[in-house]
């Protein structure tokens, strides 16, 4: 016994060793144990490779199993459980064999599948294995959809190593992933010594690197400080990195400081991001101060007169919300134009939330006609869409002239998006021709949007012939839109010809 | 001024009762359709709040889509400071993830509808973070590029006064976070419409103007290191996230209209 003992204990150290230096082989290492267990009869054996100085880059086909495992899933049309059995896929197959699953990613088209699965393996690689991760992602992370990787990358070499994060920038080629990279280790490096980011940055030379580099550092910068940020954004950014640095950095100092932060934008040059510090401003300080911001905006110099309307709009708006009386003499002050014009609109909204009833009877009161009806339209329209069946009735009681037949309209367009069947019953009732007219227009291209047949059939049972010939075409115009040959198949019907004049 | 037989109406009106907000109405927070046909499904639950709509998935525990419209109205300094909020509106046997689900789990509970498109009221802030409104984002994306371009499209809607229909969500996995297993998508996505000026509903708007529509699309990695990349990087198209997500948008218009956004790709200038 203590013989077969020996014997059997020798026999089985040699097996170990076998099989130890088997899964050791660097040839091997791709069919590891984990598909062994899959298709041990169909493991590939890398017999004809090239003399191998680089063990990773023998390219070894994934199992068969695991490939038609992974078209099976590719396969599948809902995207959620696609995606979900995608990411259970690759971790199984990332902790069985990695390299097997770098070729399988790298057969993949460009797109969201993987995407997905560089954004998984790569930074899993990275922690243990950061330059390999990396030699991967500039080999195989080559589409737009794929480049979000560098970030992660750069962001967890960054915390790993700053200094060789730092120098690995330069292994990054022009594609992709330089931006992310760049963006990556810049904030992670900015965010732990300000300073030396800067510093370096500076020390940079000109071109894209220095670019994002700075940006970055000042983004940061922006976070800690902002109004010292808006100085060294305007010397040291230009173009849209410049504006987009200086409206970031203004949205820190609106909320606690509006009007320290208007005499930055002063400074500002014209910009779209001006004109939304702007409106971000004015609407702070009209909180505490609207007598003060307003007497700001209506002093903006020429250039920038369409955003000095839209200041006057959002201060009258959240002054009307705190002192209705004192914001409504303000606008009386206003001279006529376009900031009249903008206070207009936000004012009857902002009215009428509050009080229909006041609302219109500011609008009614206006001396200028424009300006009158679109008080009356923004009103009737904001209070549609509370009370719509009350919208309409007062539409409908105050007579419809042609501006009337228009607000009745208004009323209408709203009521089909709340309620479509409801809009449509209360305007079998309506005996105005106007506003028949106006209701039938509002309403059809909502009833042909669900069913082309059925809005005609609507629109002929309507009372009046002129809101039924209105009705069919705008059916017949919605319908086109939708279905051109069904539409114009119609067209060609007598009743067709008849509504849309054709021949 | 003319012949508006206004003064005997106002009684006709008097009784009104105010409102917080114009468009904080639940049939206004998806007016241009339902991205996935939610109803009553378990797999695709139609959430409807005065506050948005979503298309909630209980299997994964966070909406396929969330729908609200906001204006410059909607603005205001509510705030809500209290802990996430589960849903107990999801009937009895849907997954209802708790505030704990995401606490240590190294991602933040990323507002699909942001608090501060919200905040005229604190209750309507409040609604907000209710968790069937949220998903798990990364710090970075959260709070540096996510929090960005919600600035940006309040921004938008004060600067110019007009409203701004909206769309997000989340696709892709990259595992499970809690107790209830919440996933946490690859990607975020959104979509801003900023409707043209014009008469009618939003809907009606739109139909007749849809060059006139501008139609921000974004994808964002839900990955680390993108804090400071400007929203601009992302952008895309909205047929794209379709291909992407399997969602259908802009149902509620016409085929030309809808076309036309869904194909737009932003510039990323206002």
């Amino acid at each position: 016994m203590p013989r077969r003992f020996l014997v059997s204990l020798a026999l089985a150290t040699v097996l170990a060793a076998v099989l130890w230096f088997a899964v050791r082989s660097p040839g091997r290492r791709a069919a590891s144990s984990a598909d062994a267990e899959e298709a041990p009869s169909a493991r590939p054996v890398a017999t004809t490779a090239a003399p191998v100085a680089r063990p990773v880059a023998v390219p070894i086909p994934p199992p068969p199993t695991l490939k038609s495992e992974l078209a099976d899933i590719l396969a599948l049309a809902e995207p959620d459980e696609r995606f979900r059995r995608l990411d259970e896929f690759w971790r199984r197959w990332f902790a069985r064999d990695r390299e097997g699953m770098f070729l399988a990613i790298a057969g993949l088209p460009p797109g969201d599948e993987r995407a997905q699965a560089l954004a998984y393996a790569l930074p899993e690689l990275a922690r243990t294995e950061p330059n390999e991760a990396l030699e991967h992602a500039i080999r195989l992370a080559t589409d737009e959809r794929d480049a979000p990787v560098f970030a992660s990358l750069f962001d967890l070499f960054a915390r790993q190593d700053l200094g060789r994060a730092q120098a690995w920038l330069a292994r990054v080629p022009p594609g992709v992933g330089f931006e992310p990279a760049w963006r990556a280790y810049m904030d992670v490096h900015a965010q732990s010594d300000l300073a030396s980011a800067l510093a370096w940055a500076a020390s940079l030379p000109a071109g894209a690197g220095r670019a994002l580099a700075f940006e970055t550092a000042l983004y940061v910068q922006t976070e800690r400080d902002p109004s010292a940020a808006f100085d060294l954004i305007m010397k040291n950014l230009e173009g849209e990195a410049r504006d987009r640095s200086l409206y970031q950095a203004l949205t820190r100092i609106i909320p606690e400081d509006p009007e320290g932060a208007s005499v930055l934008i002063a400074l500002m040059p014209a910009s779209p991001q001006r004109a939304l510090a702007i409106a971000d401003a004015v609407r702070a300080w009209a909180d505490g101060e609207p007598e003060k911001a307003l007497a700001w905006a209506t002093a903006l110099p020429p250039d920038a007169a369409a955003e000095a309307a839209l200041a006057a709009a959002n201060i009258l708006q959240i002054w009307a919300r705190a002192d209705p009386a004192k914001a409504l003499e303000a606008f009386a002050a206003l001279p006529a134009g376009q900031m009249r014009d903008a206070a207009v609109e936000r004012l009857a909204a902002e009215l009428t939330t509050a009080s229909p009833e006041k609302a219109l009877a500011w609008a009614a009161g206006l001396a200028s006609g424009a300006e009158q009806e679109l008080a009356m339209k923004i009103s009737v329209g904001t209070w549609a869409m509370q009370n719509p069946a009350w919208a309409a009735d007062w539409t409908l009681a105050v007579g419809v002239d042609p501006d009337r037949g228009a607000l009745f309209g208004e009323v209408l367009s709203h009521w089909a998006v709340q309620d479509l069947s409801a809009a449509t019953t209360y305007v079998q009732a309506v005996t105005d021709p106007r506003a028949l007219q106006a209701a039938a227009v509002a309403l059809a291209p909502y009833l042909a949007q669900q069913d082309p047949q059925a809005a005609l059939r609507w629109a002929r049972e309507l009372p009046q012939a002129a809101a039924r010939d209105e009705a069919l075409r705008a059916v017949y115009r919605h319908w086109l839109a939708n279905d051109a040959p069904a539409a114009q198949a119609w067209a060609a019907t007598p009743e067709g010809r008849g509504a849309t004049g054709g021949p | 001024m003319k012949s508006i037989r206004f003064v005997s109406l106002v009684l006709l009106v008097a009784a009104l009762a105010a409102s917080s907000s114009a468009h904080i109405i639940t049939s206004y927070q998806m007016v241009l359709g339902n991205p996935s046909g939610a109803g009553t499904s378990a797999s695709n639950y139609l959430i409807k709040r005065p506050q948005y709509a979503l298309g909630y998935v209980s299997s994964s525990g966070i909406p396929k889509w969330v729908s609200w419209s906001l204006t410059s109205g909607d603005q205001g300094s509510g705030r809500y400071d209290g802990n996430f909020i589960t849903d107990t509106s999801l009937p009895a046997g849907m997954k209802r993830v708790t505030h704990a689900d995401y606490t240590n789990s190294g991602y933040d509970r990323g507002h699909m509808c942001p608090n501060a498109d919200r905040n005229i009221t604190l209750d309507h802030a409040k609604q907000t973070f209710i968790l069937t409104n949220i998903q798990p984002q990364t710090p970075d994306n959260n709070q540096g590029i996510w929090a960005n371009f919600e600035t940006y499209c309040r921004s938008l809607a004060n600067s110019t006064g007009r409203e701004v229909l909206i769309m997000s969500g989340g696709y892709g996995s990259k595992g499970t976070i809690g107790t209830n297993a919440v996933t946490v998508p690859s990607y975020n996505w959104k979509i801003a419409i900023l409707v043209p000026a014009g008469s009618g509903s939003p809907i009606t708007k739109c139909n007749a103007n849809p060059a006139g529509t501008r139609v921000i699309a974004l994808r964002v990695p839900n990955n680390a290191g993108i804090r400071t990349t400007p929203w601009t990087t992302y952008i895309t198209t909205a047929s794209s996230l379709q291909g992407s997500t399997g969602l259908s948008f802009f149902t509620a218009l016409n085929s030309t209209a809808r076309t036309t956004l869904l194909n737009d790709r932003d510039t990323g200038t206002n």
